[in-house]
């Protein structure tokens, strides 16, 4: 999930794909790194400008 | 007619009074400025997946090592090092702690300086030296002061670990205590960890400082202050509650002090949360623990929360005084979103794991007591 919180008054949810089994995450520039059930995926984050 | 008609009045008082109870009702002793819509459903913008890599036990969070190459996937029952040079193709490197961690370390890793703190259940915890990133060497072994530390969070070479758990009766699977401890424990020496202190239950500061809901996470901020996401239910009456953000001072390490609560709208239960430009984002859900853990579809045990994910946000300028902004829920089916899902990505956006807990062994997890 995405959350946009740049209006901290009005929070959006966006959801960036379904992941089955999925724990932690960690990001490092715009790889984040998916912790699961099966062991690790990894995704290249979208673009948020557009938003 | 008539009698239509005093049915159609019933109806219609009955609808008011509920009305008003629901608008008149105190929820919550902090200011809210803002709420949006409540269960709204999230849109989409989709990340694309680049590579993957199968770990035998899976994996519960991930650190990345400071050489920019190697990532350390945390497991129940081993760390799995990884080649992470080429992201779309991620290569298992080695695996370590298998022996120590025995299929319990059911929160992953947390690192300090150069080391891995790995919690393992019911009551132990593991140290790992990474300065050499792909040659990981057993540090020390201890025993945290509480049973079933679910999280650990920071302030220099102090580690908070916070506890989640219940008791229940097998006999019909009714949770009837809850638990949760916030204490510390001084990592200077990764080679000999050493105990500090812990909140013990203050009668000047009640609710903030029971250890009879449970802490299922942490984090510090400002140098000497702690904020634990926790629920006001207690006992039996896991769904009773309200999400709630204790503030605790922990200058002094030996002594935390609780100083304040936040009670946080639309959930009865808070998880977790992180800090990007002074605005906390905090995560939480509408319902807590099945009570009784039965699952009514299979009645299999099961005591997984059953509601909806929630977001708060708060402004922690002064982070002595937390002032919540906004909250609101989703229509996000979730098990837990604790401080290790949430991950500031800068500009005011935060990636957000979302999902089922994962479980060793279990339906509902380890952090619990049969009696």
């Amino acid at each position: 999930m995405l959350v946009d919180a740049r209006d901290p008054t009005n929070l959006g949810l966006i959801s960036m794909g379904y992941v089955p089994k999925l724990a932690g995450i960690t990001v490092s520039g715009n790889t984040l790194y998916a912790a699961t059930g099966d062991g690790l995926a990894v995704f290249q984050l979208p673009d948020l400008s557009s938003l | 007619m008539r009698l239509r008609f005093y049915v159609l009045l019933g109806l219609a008082l009955v609808f008011a009074l509920a009305l008003a109870a629901g608008v008149l009702r105190p929820r919550h002793t902090a200011t809210q400025r803002t709420s949006s819509g409540c269960c709204s459903a999230a849109r989409d913008l989709p990340a694309t997946q680049l590579g993957s890599l199968i770990l035998s036990g899976g994996a519960i969070n991930v650190i990345l090592s400071s050489d920019g190459v190697t990532a350390y996937a945390c497991g129940p029952t081993q760390i799995s090092v990884i080649d992470i040079s080429t992201p779309g193709a991620p290569r298992l490197v080695s695996t370590f702690g298998s022996l120590d961690l025995g299929g319990n370390a059911i929160s992953g890793c947390f690192q300090v300086g150069q080391s891995l703190v790995v919690p393992v259940n019911v009551q132990s915890a593991f140290v790992y030296d990474i300065s050499n990133s792909r040659n990981l060497r057993s540090q020390s072994q201890f025993t945290p002061a509480f049973p079933f530390n679910g999280y650990v969070s920071f302030l220099g070479n102090v580690g908070w670990f916070t506890t989640d758990w219940f008791r229940y009766s097998q006999s019909n699977n009714l949770i009837f205590e809850q638990h949760g401890d916030f204490a510390a424990v001084d990592f200077t020496d990764p080679t000999h960890p050493a105990a500090v202190g812990n909140l013990s239950p203050d009668s000047s500061q009640p609710d903030a400082s029971s250890n009879l809901s449970p802490r299922f996470s942490s984090l510090t901020i400002g140098g000497d202050t702690a904020y634990i996401f926790s629920t006001t239910a207690t006992g039996g009456d896991t769904n009773g509650g309200q999400g709630a953000m204790q503030i605790i001072n922990i200058s002094n390490p030996a002594a935390p002090v609780a100083q304040g609560q936040i009670l946080i709208p639309q959930a009865t239960t808070m998880t977790g949360g992180a800090v990007q430009d002074n605005i906390l984002l905090a995560t939480g859900n509408t319902k807590s623990w099945r009570n009784p853990g039965t699952n009514p579809r299979n009645s299999q045990l099961n005591f997984q929360f059953t509601g909806v994910l929630t977001l708060s946000a708060m402004d922690v300028t002064d982070p002595h005084n937390p002032v919540l902004l906004s909250s609101r829920c989703s229509d996000v089916a979730t098990w837990q979103a604790n401080a290790s899902v949430l991950v500031p990505l800068g500009n005011g956006f935060f990636a957000l794991s979302a999902g089922p807990r994962r479980t060793t062994g279990s339906p509902s997890g380890p952090t619990r007591a049969a009696d």
